[in-house]
């Protein structure tokens, strides 16, 4: 087991609006843990309570009670100088440029960076001929990039993405996400939120699937998608009697080729040795999983 | 200190592009220049008319764009979401805070030399000369505007800005007054009204302190104690606001 980078215990907050005595719940109990290198996605519905934590762990909100210690040692406001913090859908200074925004946060590391080094911050996010415009002439693409810059200027070692990929195109996704795997093989640990499965899928080593404010499963994608069998699906060859096959399944024919979809998976042994001892010839024997959308569906409805 | 002088020239570059600042200064420079119109209703007075009138206009022009602008330079951050990326950076509460009082303080210094500039030049135009004594009210200015700032931050870390706005302005006229207020009490026996006079007086900040308008226009002597009280009344009073102000801001939260 690898260091932990964010460990959080029964992580609660609650919205208090002092004027009209209503209580919203942002999260309920949260638990888990994030390991060094890991690339962790919380991933959840609008309103989940994904940002909730994200800004929790960010120091930008306080927990109502649990625990949040990074590092093993710090709180969240502690532990800023090892942390990048890129918020959901960034606004930055619309007067400054891609430079001088990049200069001016350097200094709140207590850095001053020259002309080469912000180039080089620039470089990586693709933004190096677009550093002397102004962020009010940058696309949303553009500022989502500039974003990644300036969570990257203390070269932190925890990085905290909040909904990265949201409202991006094709193109820019994919240049986000190649950042993010950039940052992975450096080493940095990487905790993203998003409700667009495919990129949690594509990007993320762990997953927690994050619900009313309670974390409804966790653990890694392999895990997670090992879980559930949906059905096996069994291919046979030279079986003449494929009615008899009905009685454990939904039975296709194409062909001199029989698909079996067998719902219980205890059944497994006893069908394909009938269908042997029957003169049926097994092509394969195919387990199909739920994928991570099903999971998170069937996570929604429990 | 690297972070305060970032955050400060920040605010001050932003502060610069609003638009009600040039509307300020382009209104003040219209006020300045009609002090002429004083001279011929006041016999004799016209040259201490277009003297008082002058710094009086620089007065009411750095309240307005304290209220206006220095009110609005916490919630802006708020509002514009530009403080999640700085309070997730090695950034104290102390350290913004004063970032921002400074930068809003950087901009007072520029527009009050500007508007100084302005008067001056008007002064020799319908004078024939400058009254370079007047220079007196800009020591006095300096360190009236720097506590008037630390006032407009601290409402601005637990009110809107409407509301900081509206005390901010109600802190100043009452801060010019209590000292008469104080004195009227004594002087008309009314006990009754007494507690809350005193209660003004020595909770808010007393700007009497800086107000040495009379002498300098009647070219009256200033004492040292006036110079040294309003550096060291200014700076002490504005410390104490900065602090509690980044005590208070320490416990915000950003939604």
């Amino acid at each position: 087991m690898g260091m932990i980078i964010v460990e959080i215990k029964s992580l609660v907050k609650i919205y208090k609006s002092p004027f009209l005595m209503k209580k919203s719940i942002g999260v309920n109990g949260l638990d888990f843990e994030i390991e060094k290198g890991e690339i962790f996605g919380l991933l959840g519905p609008n309103g989940a309570g994904k940002t909730t934590t994200l800004k929790i762990i960010g120091g930008l909100l306080k927990p109502t009670s649990g625990k949040v210690t990074l590092f093993g040692k710090y709180v969240p406001k502690e532990a800023r100088r090892r942390i990048g913090f890129l918020p959901e859908n960034p606004s930055f200074y619309r007067h400054l440029t891609g430079k001088e925004l990049l200069q001016f946060y350097a200094r709140l590391y207590g850095k001053n960076l020259n002309d080469n080094e912000i180039k080089e911050k620039l470089e990586v996010v693709g933004l190096k001929d677009s550093m002397g415009k102004r962020i009010s002439s940058y696309s949303k693409g553009m500022v989502q990039r500039i974003g990644f810059a300036q969570a990257l200027i203390g070269d932190p070692e925890l990085l905290i993405l909040d909904e990265p990929l949201s409202g991006l195109d094709p193109i820019g996704r994919r240049e986000i996400k190649d950042l993010i795997e950039g940052e992975k093989s450096k080493g940095k640990t990487i905790l993203f939120s998003s409700h667009i499965l495919s990129d949690v899928e594509a990007i993320c080593s762990k997953v927690g699937i994050i619900l009313n404010g309670k974390l409804k499963k966790v653990g890694s994608i392999r895990e997670i998608l090992k879980s559930d069998i949906r059905y096996i699906e069994i291919m046979i060859e030279r079986f003449p009697e494929s009615g008899y096959l009905e009685k454990y399944g939904e039975v296709r024919s194409e062909g001199k080729v029989i698909y079996l979809r067998l719902r219980e998976e205890t059944k497994r042994d006893k069908v394909i040795k009938e269908i042997i001892e029957r003169g049926g010839k097994i092509i394969s024997i195919v387990p199909v999983r739920l994928t991570l959308e099903e999971h998170f569906m069937k996570a929604i409805n429990e | 200190m690297n972070k305060v002088l970032a955050i400060a020239q920040n605010t001050f570059k932003e502060s610069l592009r609003d638009k009600i600042l040039l509307s300020l200064v382009i209104l003040g420079f219209i006020f300045l220049a009609s002090s002429k119109i004083f001279v011929p209703i006041s016999i004799g007075q016209g040259a201490k008319i277009i003297k008082d009138f002058g710094v009086s206009m620089v007065e009411i022009f750095e309240v307005l764009i304290v209220t206006f602008i220095g009110t609005r330079i916490l919630y802006q951050e708020i509002e514009r979401k530009t403080i999640y990326s700085i309070m997730t950076k090695p950034v104290t509460d102390l350290e913004f805070i004063s970032g921002k009082f400074f930068g809003l303080y950087y901009l007072i210094i520029v527009v009050q030399f500007i508007l100084f500039a302005i008067f001056f030049l008007f002064t020799r135009f319908y004078l024939g000369r400058v009254d370079w004594y007047l220079l007196n009210v800009l020591y006095f200015y300096l360190f009236e505007f720097l506590l008037l700032d630390a006032v407009a931050v601290f409402l601005s870390c637990f009110t809107s800005p409407f509301t900081s706005g509206i005390l901010t302005l109600l802190i100043f006229f009452i801060g010019h007054l209590t000292h008469y207020l104080k004195e009227l009490v004594v002087m008309m026996n009314l006990s009754n009204f007494s507690w809350l006079v005193n209660f003004l007086y020595f909770i808010l900040p007393n700007f009497s302190v800086f107000n040495v308008k009379p002498s300098v226009v009647y070219h009256l002597p200033i004492s040292i104690n006036s110079y040294l009280l309003a550096f060291s009344y200014s700076i002490l009073y504005s410390t104490i606001l900065i602090l509690i102000s980044s005590f208070l801001y320490s416990k915000k939260e950003y939604l």
